[in-house]
């Protein structure tokens, strides 16, 4: 009865669970690899800082605006702040922020917007009229409004200005995962789930998401750079993670000033800020690969 | 034929090689092959898909990208055409050698209007004012057949059907009057009717202008139908080539040998097996060094695998040459061939008897009455008014008796799909009745359907597209059984039905793109058995996949059919295939039945003059019976079901129409003939399109 031999060979077959042969893959792409570490590293690292340098962000020292040095590895500012301690912790901070915005925003845009692709019709219209309102409402003035209005229950914490650059961002990545979507219904694959008797659920997340991950995957890198950028923006502007906090965006453009007198305080975080978001899209480039077999084969 | 062996030789192929360099490695797609072509004469190149046909006609137009590199030799009339000057190669296409492509959409400017790209055609080789190309224009599309020729120059590709499409396309290639034609697959995106006119056209054109054809095609009925030499391509190398009485009569090639036996033929009754080649064609990026079609040849020895590949030599006859190290020198009847060729046991081989169940149930186990479907068409403005309809299907009505197979034929169009999809009520029907197992499908809540889902299950056409790529296999196959509950052990029902659709059962493991066409329709199979179903509808189930491979498909429904007493609808645009696996059949047209009964009455007497026109359209392969086959051609396409005629829905088609056709619909019923017919005129035809020899001139 079989047909086959010649070109599948029965001798390499090893079981192999799903999750792990995407492990494998990702663990081929050696920058992706290499970017994770990085970042792994990095933010582990920000928890000894103090314990190795003895400064920690919120310490003033003695030694106002001096460059890099083995007791300042990247200089002091103005009022005498350890920049290394400071860049740390803005990166703790960015970290935080940015994997909050991307999970809620990922997770809302692909949530929706395969809904709005599978239900199409009224579902959709619904939607589609928030997603329409999202995209034209000029971010900035609104978080700066919102900000100002809610400073009395916390509206400069962390997690506050994570969840609000959240709600807003999603709206871009339904779209896409809503075209994805309309274009992946028509498959014989959906039909045929759903003639087995498949729910709307399971065909929405066990055959419609997983086919539009690698778009997910790679806006949610994209979303990353995204937040990173709007919190910089909020925190220029005087909302959002106010001092003594700090985070990689407040701390370049406080040394944006100074970028050619006093040079450690802009490039030095910015380093730092730049070096972050690579690490983060050499991640995602990984897993796209990864999660996509189709296009594993690559030289 | 004898007349064109002698003639004089325009085109000569020699060792032709064609590497493409790509981030997989290099695919040496055509690995040296060799053939001419004479003044006048129509040489069909044959293979299945990844046999270098089309890289190698490419080759010969110079028209392949820039990542292919071409080596050895091709001659047109003396002059080597390869390494010559951009330039001097331009002046040669289009006027000396000319090109059909397969899809005429897409090889049409949609932006212009046809006959300014013709006339374009036309003024790039010959020195005329823009009035005179367009008239010459107007000429070429009258010589090809597309009425009102004067009005349709003007007309945009979007405008014109398919086949008007590719009659357009064949008036372009032939406008400078060119001395090879070169016809890529010409029918293939087109229906079996249309495929008839555009066959016909082709020849018409091509003795207007007096050029030799080079047909490429898959497809071995319209190789006898049109051709008059026949070189069979595999893996990038000839296997034999020759007239095509002698390839046809007496296949030297195992391959050839083997494609032959592996068609279902029009005018071969139900129950004789067809003998599939087994396993796939070698991957061509690191073809095998001895004869790369060993490792599927019955009659392979060691020698075969080890020795370089066999060079084509000659036989018996000067002019008929095979590559093979063990030719079929000796002419053997066709079915021995086969026999000995497949690598079957003569167990398996003997045909099935028509399955007979001692439980068989009264009534039908699946009853249509009445069905409609229509899609409506609503304006663009945001009220979405509904302007009008398509009716896809209307008013079908059938039956299917456990056990039964019931093949549903139709053109694209006829509704067929939608039927099927309605059935299943993955479409919602607009109105009518679906009974299965005596219970009202249509009236069933979303939640009571899935319960009946169990027992009613489908397989699709594409077998890539219908199995999800981020899933295993095995938890494609293990999907129906969690979304069911089924307590038993998920795993091991899993590999039990891996092997029963013959694969390994360790394979479970991989993904859909590891296996090919063929595997993955398998797979398909394997997942609609998961639940035990009673019914399968099957649309177009091997309409995707080569027919070597589409044999093995055929004789693996079978054998299930067998097995489990299944009861099959059979959705398909290819009546031998139908014919091969069908008990009833029902014909469809413009959603509509036009012909329905036990398949030999349909298939041996139709009286519908669609069925007739149909199963005449139908090239059979075999080139002496193509010669002897009285022809019914039908005018026109398919109307539209936007706005389907009044009356028989054939009648803007048929050559039999009178004023009553336009007023009433005919019913569909037996006018005697022991199977029903949808037709004022019904009138049984003799010896009709070639199924049997025709007997007697009217």
């Amino acid at each position: 009865m079989t047909d086959l031999g010649s070109d599948i060979s029965a001798h390499q077959v090893v079981v192999r669970a799903q999750w792990r042969t995407v492990l494998r893959r990702f663990g081929s792409h050696r920058l992706a690899v290499t970017a994770l570490l990085l970042a792994i590293i990095g933010y582990a690292f920000t928890y000894f800082v103090e314990p190795l340098t003895g400064w920690n962000y919120k310490q003033l020292s003695a030694d106002l605006s001096q460059g890099p040095s083995s007791a300042h590895w990247f200089g002091t500012d103005t009022i005498g702040h350890d920049m290394f301690a400071q860049s740390m912790r803005g990166l703790r901070v960015s970290i935080h922020v940015s994997i909050v915005v991307a999970a809620i925003a990922t997770l809302l845009g692909t949530v929706l917007g395969a809904v709005q692709g599978w239900f199409r019709g009224r579902v959709d219209a619904g939607v589609g009229v928030l997603v329409d309102f999202l995209l034209i409402l000029p971010l900035l003035p609104v978080l700066m409004v919102l900000a100002t209005r809610t400073r009395a229950i916390g509206g400069s914490s962390l997690m506050f200005v994570a969840v609000v650059i959240g709600l807003f961002l999603w709206a871009p990545l339904a779209r896409v995962v809503r075209g994805e979507v309309f274009a992946i219904r028509e498959k014989e694959y959906i039909e045929a789930a759903a003639a087995l008797g498949a729910s709307n659920t399971r065909i929405i997340f066990r055959h419609l998401i997983p086919n539009v991950m690698s778009s997910v995957i790679v806006y949610a890198t994209l979303t990353v750079a995204t937040a990173i950028l709007v919190e910089t923006a909020l925190a220029f502007l005087g909302f959002g993670i106010q001092p003594p906090e700090v985070s990689l965006g407040a701390l370049v453009d406080e040394g944006r000033d100074s970028a050619r007198t006093r040079w450690w305080l802009f490039y030095l975080p910015g380093a730092v800020l730049i070096s972050l978001v690579l690490c983060v899209n050499f991640v995602g480039d990984g897993l796209r690969d990864a999660l996509d077999p189709r296009q594993r084969k690559r030289p | 034929m004898t007349e064109h062996n002698d003639a004089t030789e325009i085109l000569r192929v020699r060792d032709l090689r064609v590497d493409f360099s790509t981030t997989d490695g290099v695919v040496q797609a055509v690995r040296g092959v060799d053939f001419e072509v004479a003044a006048g004469e129509v040489l069909a190149i044959a293979g299945e898909s990844g046999a270098g046909k089309s890289v190698s006609v490419m080759a010969t137009m110079g028209l392949l990208p820039s990542n292919a590199k071409v080596s050895g030799s091709i001659r047109y009339r003396g002059q080597e055409l390869l390494g010559m000057p951009e330039k001097s190669l331009e002046c040669l296409r289009g006027s000396a050698l000319s090109m059909v492509f397969q899809d005429p959409m897409t090889s049409l400017n949609p932006v212009m209007a046809v006959g300014a790209q013709i006339a374009e055609a036309v003024r790039v080789h010959q020195r005329l004012k823009r009035q005179q190309a367009t008239q010459r224009a107007t000429e070429l599309l009258d010589l090809v057949g597309i009425a009102d020729a004067k009005r349709s120059v003007h007309s945009f590709p979007h405008e014109l059907s398919g086949g008007m499409r590719q009659r357009a396309m064949i008036a372009m290639a032939i406008a400078n009057n060119p001395d090879v034609l070169i016809a890529d697959e010409p029918t293939t995106a087109l229906d079996v009717t249309i495929q008839a006119q555009i066959l016909d056209v082709l020849e018409r054109a091509r003795q207007a202008v007096g050029s030799a054809l080079v047909l490429i095609t898959h497809d071995l009925g319209v190789v006898a139908r049109t051709a008059h030499r026949l070189l069979v391509m595999y893996a990038g190398r000839g296997a034999e080539s020759g007239s095509v009485d002698e390839v046809f009569s007496r296949p030297n090639h195992p391959y050839t040998a083997g494609l032959l036996a592996a068609i279902p033929r029009l005018d071969t009754p139900r129950g004789q097996r067809l003998v599939p080649i087994e396993g796939s064609p070698p991957s061509m990026l690191s073809p095998p060094s001895g004869c790369a079609f060993a490792p599927r040849c019955s009659r392979a020895t060691e020698t075969c695998a080890q020795d370089p590949s066999p060079v084509p030599a000659t036989g018996a006859s000067p002019t008929h040459r095979c590559a093979c190290h063990h030719p079929l020198s000796e002419w053997q009847p066709l079915g021995s061939l086969a026999a000995s060729n497949g690598k079957r046991t003569g167990e398996e081989l003997a045909p099935l008897a028509p399955v007979e169940h001692e439980t068989e149930q009264p009534g039908p186990i699946l009853a249509v009455s009445d069905l409609v479907k229509h899609f409506p068409i609503t304006s663009r403005s945001p009220l979405r008014r509904v302007r009008g309809a398509i009716s896809a299907v209307s008013g079908v009505s059938l039956r299917i008796d456990k056990g039964d197979t019931l093949g549903l034929v139709g053109e694209s169009g006829s509704g067929k799909s939608t039927l099927a999809r309605c059935i299943l009520r993955l479409i919602e029907p607009t109105s009518g009745s679906v009974k299965f197992n005596g219970t009202e499908l249509t009236e069933l809540t979303r939640k009571q359907m899935r319960q009946q889902r169990r027992f009613l299950q489908v397989v699709f056409q594409d077998p890539m597209a219908s199995l999800d790529p981020r899933m295993t296999v095995a938890s494609i196959i293990a999907e129906p059984l969690k979304i069911h509950r089924v307590k038993n052990d998920s795993s091991s029902r899993v590999e039990e039905l891996l092997e029963l659709v013959g694969l390994y059962p360790q394979h479970g493991n991989r993904y859909p793109h590891e296996f090919s066409g063929g595997q993955r329709q398998r797979i398909g199979i394997a997942r609609a058995l998961a639940l035990r179903p009673e019914v399968l509808i099957l649309d177009e189930p091997v309409s995707a996949l080569d027919v070597s491979i589409q044999a093995g498909i055929l004789n693996l429904l079978e054998d299930l059919q067998h097995q489990f007493g299944l009861t099959y609808l059979f959705v398909a645009h290819d009546l031998s295939v139908v014919r091969h696996i069908s008990d009833h059949v029902a014909v469809m047209y413009l959603g509509r039945i036009v012909e329905a009964g036990r398949s030999d009455q349909v298939y041996t007497t139709p009286a519908h003059p669609y069925t007739q026109a149909l199963l005449s359209a139908v090239p059979i392969p075999d080139p002496q019976r193509e010669r002897h086959r009285q022809r019914i051609l039908l005018h026109g396409d398919i109307a539209s079901p936007a706005n389907p005629p009044s009356g028989c829905r054939f009648r803007t088609r048929c050559a039999k129409a009178e004023p009553i056709c336009a007023e009433t619909q005919p019913p569909l019923s037996d006018p005697g003939i022991g199977h029903e017919v949808a037709c004022h005129f019904p009138e049984v035809l003799v010896g009709d399109g070639g199924l049997e020899p025709s007997t007697s001139a009217v």
